[in-house]
């Protein structure tokens, strides 16, 4: 019996959606409306506030695995999405790998920026 | 053997009934936190190169076009969040016993646990 390749992808997609679930919606809240829109002091998201927090290994460490698991769980989604989207079965095939590579680029362009603060 | 006709799906199949209407929005949701991460990546990226660099970002990511995109964004981050937390019942059946643990037992610790620690992080910046 043919083994199926998905459980591998699979798991990272339920990871991913577990975690974004927890994690995305405060996220959003935090970086793009509450400074901007005064439920919290602008000042808490200046860089001589955020960059201590920032530094510490916990913190990054945390930032890093929500941004890989999140990434890893929309590139997966989204191959669907566009498939149902456009109708092209192409974004079930070849266009997934490219999709999977692009969060783990991503990735990585995080891991370095967090390495660097 | 001839073969009936198959009729190919309009692409706006997902508009037909509201239950494909909800799922393909759940679906978009993940372009939608995926543009949010890019947004992130970005915020990471200029929070490590300094402190002009970041308050120039700053000013983009809050300015009104982005929080109407961020206000887009929270919502469907809220829609990902409801499904992935109502759906877990259908995704893991625990058995005790002959019996399996109700649905609202799996779902509503979830929630709590999401909405204390969404709290918590969001009073420490309040008080911070």
């Amino acid at each position: 019996m043919a083994r199926s390749k998905e459980p591998l992808p699979w798991s990272f997609f339920a990871a991913g959606g577990m975690i974004s679930a927890y994690a995305i919606p405060i996220m959003i809240v935090i970086t793009g409306l509450a400074g901007a829109l005064g439920w919290i002091r602008a000042e808490r998201l200046d860089y001589d506030h955020l960059r201590p927090l920032a530094h510490h290994w916990i913190v990054r460490l945390g930032l890093l695995v929500i941004f890989t698991l999140t990434a890893l769980h929309c590139a997966h989604r989204m191959k669907f999405t566009l498939a149902g989207l456009t109708g092209l079965k192409f974004f079930k095939g070849g266009a997934s790998v490219v999709l999977y590579l692009l969060a783990l680029g991503m990735s990585a362009c995080a891991a370095l920026a967090l390495w660097k603060i | 053997m001839n073969e009936p006709l198959k009729r190919p799906p309009s692409l706006l199949w997902w508009t037909k009934r509201g239950a494909y209407f909800q799922f393909m929005m759940r679906e978009i949701s993940s372009i939608v936190i995926f543009v949010y991460l890019v947004l992130f990546l970005v915020f990471l990226h200029k929070l490590s190169k300094g402190r002009v660099e970041y308050n120039a970002y700053l000013d983009f990511l809050w300015s009104r076009p982005m929080i109407a995109f961020h206000l887009v964004a929270l919502g469907f981050a809220l829609l990902h969040t409801i499904t992935w937390f109502n759906s877990t019942p259908k995704a893991m059946v625990i058995w005790r016993g002959e019996e399996k643990v109700p649905g609202i037992a799996m779902v509503v610790p979830q929630y709590v646990i999401w909405l204390i620690g969404s709290g918590v992080v969001f009073w420490f910046f309040l008080r911070h």
